[in-house]
């Protein structure tokens, strides 16, 4: 993802100017460290088989796919906020319009790549392409993932080009919306099509991936501003944060009517299964996490960003980050209500699948320390390519580029 | 090694086997052959509730014939109660309890064969619902589309109680999913699935849904068949025949109507 | 819940399916899951059409074998199913049912864990090599030695106890002789060649149905399984077919599907009694009550079959006031002919009249009487009241009514009323009675009721009818005495009780019990020190042997208790000969692979330490081997008449039995007297059970004058002198489960994977309160006995006041305790032993006599 710029700057100059020296050795290591745990725990896996994690036969997807849904929706912010802004005629954001690509794209390579871990077979993972099953929303979202990383990547190169031509970025921004959206609709689709499982078997499912989608990429792209301008010289901007801080509200609004509007619907008239699932979160296993993420995820930002100190960069940002943990538990809450909860959950259930755990009727699911280790690497590797995007495609256009 | 006292034969060497199918005695081969079948046959199953007893024999056999690992089972008898054999009670203290076995139902619109990203699982022309391993990447999209939960993974390398495994079958390569194959690999030899040979209450009938003078059909036309979720439209070729009504003796001084037992 | 509210629940699940369809009210899933009549025939060709076809090209192949072999599963089951044994290189890699009875009835026989059967072959715990104890016994410490040096040691010991003890001092145990004739049978022509004693199972295991002995002359007498079907009203009481009897049990759907009716009687909501018309949840232990009561309104309903009565059983024989004793012709003043005869009262003659004893039924003209009193002159001059047999069964039933009954069954008595009209009526009706009726101290009682109802109502030889006890497969079904005994010598047989608990002050002066008590104890085929009962009282016994030799091929508790552990074969690995009480086919076991480690079959074990011990004997009877040990015993005719090895080789052969095979057929067809000749026994000997020559109903033998059991009556639990039900108000009840026969199959992976492994301690959720105990809490099931501790499982299943842990659970299932033997009675009823002949008339173990309490441990 580099981009080559006539104005490049050797590749620490703009933070390490900055006289952070010794944060950005951390940050290094941190980032090194992190990949290198994950690379092993997936080097690990891979040769141990997926016995090595927590998951079952009854619990068939897990942490690696609620990070898969939490980073296509993170991804949102980017390229909605760019192009939004773009068709709307706004030029309030351009100045962090390449800090959320910048994300985006951080956000949808390291999405795909959390497929990978979950592969029993990712050696074979290339029969995916070679030999595609049109009818597999799996499919679908590969096809689309990958669009929208080619656009994410056009953007940012015509983001970096001096002066930025207006003309291309409109193209691109009326190509790259409906995308975004697709690729929200698809990954929800992933979901929603199951006859199988009836919490995720709601047409309400793409508009709800959408709504949250908007508010934790609008969210991330807060969060990481924030960072960058502590520790760099680029600076958000108060307005872009008043505006950043409208949209925050004005998004979760979205999604808690339709997460309202889902839940209610579901209990008080809802087919008796779906109802199941949803009592899990309601009152069930589940609940501590929904309970959390409606008070801590939702209500606490929310009231936050609308007092008085929601106007505060720092405060702003707290908020973004108890949204994106709220997003993160909504992930968690819509996989498991669904997997806790089989269809067919006459005794003595579904067989666990390896000796000494041939049936396990209540299922519990605890990540194991591969599967955490996995995680990490992903998220160095979300970081990684966050850091050299701000490196290489932020920071050097700066002074260049659009400003307030 | 003590050899054998009472003159049996050693060892076959190795190199010098034959079908198992072949190697059956003539009655039992007889017994195990499919009763009709047209010429594109569509393989079909009923399970008679009211003569399953719950006995796991067909799970059992279906774990040996297709060398299923420990801790996976791809067919299953599930209580229809309580805990696994423990009645339910309804709110007039009546209990109840049956049997259901459950394996691969093998849909004309399988929702595991539309999401499977590589056509790993297919439908066959006899109508099953397979599995090609060499396709398979792990990913268990097909297990979160199965209704029925009847798919399972092969989370690591397959454990046996036997030193060299059991089994009619090869096992499946770590990091793929498997389940029920119609036994496949029997009925290219005529020969009905194992859990229908071994069933010891004959309670499962094999066959030709396109032959109207097979058993199964013969079933399913005077049986009133039952389908297992069909309000998902999956479409599933086995049936169950449902448990029988009772014919109790009632006693006559009991006011049936006033202990609220009445319906 | 108190027990009249039990009642009710009973009497509604009899109601609970009349109307609405079975399964919309039923929670097949938690939701609706099965959803009603679909049309699934003609849908789908659109499906294949879709089918993706260049992937179709995967297939799966079998994989070839080196062959299949034909053999019979044979544990203590009574299932008697023919298994193929697929073999590749070498080893058993699947077992299944060979489907090749003749008959296609009995097509496929076999359950889940016959199927799983390869998996005891290859167990963990399998026995490879003969075992030394170098640790304390129990330790579980052992060396590996050679057969050399196991043999050597057990022969020297054998012979010093032999020879300073005596050879009776040591005890040869081994389970069910009937399936395997060969190998079980050498322990017996062992135990003859050296004078040893060899022990009893069938009564040992509780299984002796001693109302059969008592009532009909014959060890046991059962309908072939598949008689059931012909029935059109089944009373099944204390019996599970569908989880102990697997292979048997679609017969009673095959009844049901010809319109019969399914009448069950059981403590427990067990799975057959899920399947049936009526559930009648009586308090364990009153089944004699129950069946009182049902004999009671058919005989005062006036729907008895007198007639038969009269004809086939002691009913009108006439039975003398003064001393309980029946009337013979000798004591009668005028006569002089044939002593033994036994009379009647001749209405028409109004006098006293011998019936013939080589013959059934009445002599024509001769009106016998059936109720009354009569005053007959004997031949001493004294005048004594006589009446017929059948008044004092009248009199007793007079006390069971229903509605009297009802306190001690805890049965509703319209409902007892309307099943004894419809067993009564829905002729052919059969009783089939198992071992939760049969295993209690007065299981003799109970037996004789339910032996009543059927007598009472002809239903004695008829297909479809019958009363039959399904418990042990006891059946020796062809002549074995040349293989079983050495020459002239026979094995000396001590009812195992004896062994277990030394002899009672009752015991018969036929019990050949060592003089000098026992020494030494060889154990094969069995489980011993886990599945005989009291076994705190077994090891006491056991701690005063000098040698205790257990063969086995799996490292039981009772083989790790031995000095010396030899490794047997299994059932695939020899060849022996069997048969079952269940179905009439004659089998062999073939093997299918070679012994496994080191094992070796018991005939060569018993020929290896007879030619060590006693090289002149094993010249004389052990030149042997199993196909002459099988030719032996085709030869000698009998049921068995015809068939050759040859035939057996091919498949199973049917025995000269009638088909479909029903006991007593000579008798009530040809009128020739009771009892039929129960194998091996000579006939003599069983003869003298039942010396009218006919079905008794009334005993006149002092015993039974004694304790008040001339005719069948009903006799409260026997434990509550032991555990009085103050301390142990629950009642253990110790049922067959699914998941093993007896032990065996115990650590079988496939059975754990399914079962879980936890012991489930069953109790009433009432009970259960009253404890503060909760599903899944673990608990003690303690009495003045013994105590195990393990999982209570709360179910609304179980019977209040009862509680159940299924028997043969292994003592590393428990948390703690030997088994839940540990807490069950070795008590012997003196009325089983007032005759002697072993495993036919001998202490029968009451299993369910147990009383206990159950807390949180």
């Amino acid at each position: 993802m580099t981009v080559q710029t006539p104005t490049l700057e050797p590749a620490v100059g703009p933070l390490a100017a900055v006289s952070h020296p010794r944060a950005w050795t951390v940050w290094i290591t941190v980032l090194a460290v992190g990949l290198l745990i994950g690379f092993g725990s997936f080097i690990y896996q891979w040769t141990n088989g997926l016995a090595v994690t927590g998951l079952s036969n009854t619990i068939t997807w897990g942490l690696y796919i609620v990070a898969f849904m939490f980073l296509v929706g993170v991804s949102a912010g980017g390229l909605i906020v760019v192009a939004g802004a773009e068709l709307a005629g706004s030029h309030r954001f351009e100045h962090i319009n390449r800090l959320a690509v910048v994300c985006s794209v951080a956000a949808v390579a390291t999405a795909a790549g959390t497929i990978l871990p979950d592969l029993g077979r990712p050696q074979r993972a290339w029969k995916m392409i070679l030999q595609p099953n049109l009818t597999s929303p799996l499919v679908w979202d590969m096809a689309v993932l990958t669009i929208y990383l080619v656009i994410g990547a056009i953007d940012l190169w015509i983001l970096t080009r001096v002066p930025v031509p207006r003309k291309a970025l409109r193209v691109m921004a009326i190509v790259s919306l409906p995308v975004a959206i697709l690729v929200h609709s698809v990954t929800a689709w992933i979901f929603g099509l199951l006859v199988a499982r009836p919490f995720w078997n709601t047409p309400l499912l793409a508009p709800l991936f959408i709504s949250s989608a908007l508010v934790s990429g609008t969210a991330l792209v807060v969060v990481t501003g924030h960072v960058v301008e502590r520790f760099t010289t680029f600076r958000v901007g108060q307005s872009v944060y008043a505006g950043l801080r409208r949209l925050l509200l004005w998004f979760v609004a979205a999604d808690v009517f339709l997460l309202f509007t889902e839940v209610m619907t579901t209990f008080v008239s809802g087919e008796p299964d779906h109802r199941d699932q949803l009592d899990i979160l309601l009152t069930g296993r589940l609940a501590p996490v929904f309970w959390g993420e409606i008070i801590l995820g939702v209500a606490v930002p929310v009231v936050v960003l609308l007092s008085r100190a929601g106007s505060r960069p720092a405060m702003l940002t707290v908020s973004s980050v108890l949204l994106l943990l709220g997003v993160f538990a909504k992930r968690v809450n819509i996989l498991f209500a669904a997997e806790f909860e089989p269809l067919v959950g006459l005794a003595p259930g579904i067989p666990g699948g390896r000796a000494g755990q041939p049936f396990r009727p209540d299922e519990v699911y605890i990540p194991t320390w591969v599967e955490s280790g996995v995680l990490i690497g992903m998220a160095a590797f979300f970081f990684t390519i966050l850091t050299i995007g701000v490196q290489r495609a932020v920071l050097p256009h700066h002074d260049g580029g659009v400003d307030e | 090694m003590p050899e054998l006292d009472n003159g049996h034969p050693a060892d076959d060497p190795a190199g010098d086997q034959v079908s198992p199918v072949e190697a059956l005695p003539a009655a039992s081969r007889a017994y195990g052959t499919i009763d009709v079948r047209s010429e594109h046959p569509r393989w079909g199953m009923a399970v008679d509730l009211e003569r399953c007893i719950g006995c796991w024999t067909c799970a059992v056999i279906c774990k040996s014939e297709n060398a299923v690992p420990l801790g996976m089972w791809w067919n299953r008898i599930l209580t229809a109660g309580a805990a696994i054999d423990t009645p339910a009670t309804d709110e007039h203290g009546r209990m109840d309890l049956h049997w259901l076995p459950l394996a691969c139902q093998h849909c004309d619109d399988a929702p595991c064969e539309k999401v499977c990203p590589t056509s790993a699982t297919w439908i066959n022309a006899e109508g099953l619902v397979l599995v090609n391993q060499d396709d398979c990447i792990g990913c268990r999209y097909c297990m979160a589309a199965c209704p029925y939960g009847v798919r399972v993974f092969n989370w690591g390398d397959a454990e046996y109680p036997l030193p060299e495994g059991t089994g009619m079958v090869a096992p499946r390569p770590v990091g793929s999913v498997e389940k029920c194959t119609m036994c496949v690999h029997r009925l290219a030899d005529e020969q009905v699935p194992s859990c229908v040979w071994s069933c010891p209450a004959q309670a499962r009938i094999f066959g030709d849904l396109n032959a109207a003078d097979s058993r199964l059909v013969q079933m399913l036309d005077s049986r009133n068949p039952s389908i297992l979720l069909e309000e998902k439209g999956t479409r599933p070729k086995v049936s169950y025949l449902e448990p029988r009504r009772r014919r109790p003796l009632l006693d006559e001084t009991a006011d049936y109507l006033n202990d609220g037992e009445d319906q | 819940m108190s027990s009249a509210d039990t009642n009710d629940s009973a009497d509604t699940n009899d109601s609970a399916d009349t109307n609405g369809t079975p399964l919309s009210s039923t929670p097949l899933s938690r939701r609706a899951l099965i959803t009603g009549g679909a049309a699934v025939v003609g849908v789908g060709a659109a499906a294949v059409a879709l089918a993706n076809p260049q992937i179709g090209s995967a297939t799966v192949l079998s994989l070839p074998v080196d062959r299949v072999v034909r053999t019979t599963c044979s544990p203590n089951c009574t299932g008697g199913c023919g298994q193929l044994a697929f073999v590749r290189d070498g080893k058993v890699v699947k077992v299944q049912q060979a489907a090749d009875y003749p008959d296609e009835v009995y097509n496929p026989r076999g359950c889940m864990k016959g199927l799983s059967y390869h998996l005891q072959i290859y167990n963990k715990d399998r026995v490879l090599t003969p075992l030394i104890r170098t640790g304390e016994r129990g330790s579980g410490e052992f060396r590996e030695a050679t057969w050399e040096e196991a043999l050597d040691t057990i022969a020297e010991k054998m012979t010093t106890i032999g020879e300073q003890h005596g050879w009776d001092s040591i005890h040869v145990f081994g389970q069910v002789p009937g399936s395997g004739y060969v190998h079980k049978g050498a322990n017996y022509r062992a135990a003859a060649t050296l004078g040893m004693t060899h022990g009893t199972s069938f009564d040992l295991n509780g299984d002796l149905p001693m109302g059969m002995p008592i009532t009909f002359g014959v060890q046991n007498a059962e309908h072939e399984a598949k008689d059931w079907a012909n029935s059109r009203f089944l009373l099944l009481i204390g019996s599970n077919p569908l989880e102990t009897r697997i292979p048997d049990a679609h017969f009673l759907f095959d009844a049901v599907e010809r319109g019969a009716r399914l009448v069950v009687v059981d403590p427990t909501f067990s799975a057959t009694a899920a399947k049936a018309d009526n559930w009648l949840q009586i308090n364990p232990g009153t089944d004699a009550a129950f069946a009182l009561s049902l004999a009671q309104v058919i005989v005062g309903e006036g729907l008895a079959d007198l007639g038969f009565m009269r004809n086939y059983t002691d009913a009108p024989l006439l039975v003398r006031a003064d001393d309980g004793k029946r009337l013979r012709e000798a004591d009668v003043a005028g006569t002089t002919a044939d002593p033994n005869r036994f009379m009647v009262w001749d209405l028409a003659a109004g006098e006293a009249v011998p019936v013939p004893i080589d013959r059934l039924g009445i002599p024509d003209g001769v009106d016998a009487a059936l109720e009354g009193a009569f005053e007959v002159t004997l031949a001493n001059g004294l005048t004594v009241e006589v009446r017929p047999g059948f008044a004092h069964l009248v009199d007793e039933l007079a006390r069971w009514t229903p509605e009297a009954a009802e306190a001690i069954t805890g049965l509703r008595p319209g409902i007892v009323r309307a099943v004894a009209r419809g067993y009564a009526t829905e002729k052919p009706s059969a009783i089939i009675m198992g071992a939760g009726s049969n295993h209690w101290y007065h299981g003799d009682l109970q037996g004789r009721a339910l032996a009543l109802c059927a007598a009472l109502t002809g239903n004695i030889g008829k297909s479809g009818g019958g009363f039959s006890v399904y418990v042990g497969q006891y059946k020796v079904r062809v002549k074995w005495g040349p293989w079983v005994n050495a020459g002239e010598d026979k094995a000396k047989i001590v009812a195992s009780i004896y062994f277990l608990r030394g002899p009672t002050p009752d015991m018969h002066p036929d019990v050949p019990y060592p003089k000098a008590g026992y020494k030494g104890l060889f154990c094969t085929f069995a489980n011993m020190f886990v599945q005989a009962p009291d076994v705190n009282t077994l090891y006491r016994t056991l701690d005063a042997l000098d040698l205790i030799v257990v063969v086995d091929h799996q490292m039981t508790d009772t083989a790790n208790y031995a000095d010396v552990v030899l490794p047997a074969t299994t059932w695939y690995e020899k060849l022996d000969l069997t048969a079952t009480p269940l179905h009439p086919f004659l089998q062999l076991q073939q093997p299918a692979i070679e012994p496994v480690g080191e094992s070796q079959s018991e005939l060569w074990m018993w020929k290896e330490l007879i030619r060590r011990i006693d090289p002149a004997k094993f010249e004389q009877h052990w030149q042997v081997d199993e196909v002459d040990a099988i030719r032996m015993m085709l030869a000698e005719g009998g049921p068995a008449e015809g068939i050759s090895y040859e035939q057996l080789q091919q498949g199973p052969v049917r025995l000269n039995v009638a088909d479909p095979d029903i006991p007593f057929l000579a008798q009530i067809e040809n009128f020739q007297p009771f009892p039929p000749v129960s194998l091996p026994a000579p006939l003599e000997k069983t003869a003298a059970f039942v010396p009218t020559g006919r079905i008794e109903f009334y005993k006149d033998e002092d015993q039974f004058l004694a304790v008040g059991e001339q005719v069948p009556t009903y006799k409260p639990p026997f434990d509550d002198a032991a555990n009085p039900p103050a301390d142990y108000p629950l009642r253990l009840l110790t049922p067959h489960s699914k998941w093993r026969i007896h032990s065996s199959f115990g650590n079988n992976p496939w059975m754990e994977e399914i079962h879980g492994g936890k012991p489930p301690v069953l109790m009433h959720p009432d009970d259960a309160a009253a404890r503060n105990i909760e599903d899944g809490d673990l608990v003690e099931v303690i009495n003045s006995r013994g105590r195990v501790v393990a999982w209570a499982h709360i179910t609304d299943a179980a019977k209040v006041g009862s509680v159940t842990v299924h028997e043969g659970w292994w003592p590393r299932y428990f948390k703690a305790g030997k088994g839940v033997n540990e807490l069950t009675s070795s008590a012997v009823n003196p009325i089983h032993e007032v005759h002697y002949v072993p495993n036919m008339w001998a202490p029968s173990t009451g299993w369910k006599d147990c009383n206990c309490e159950v807390r949180r441990a």
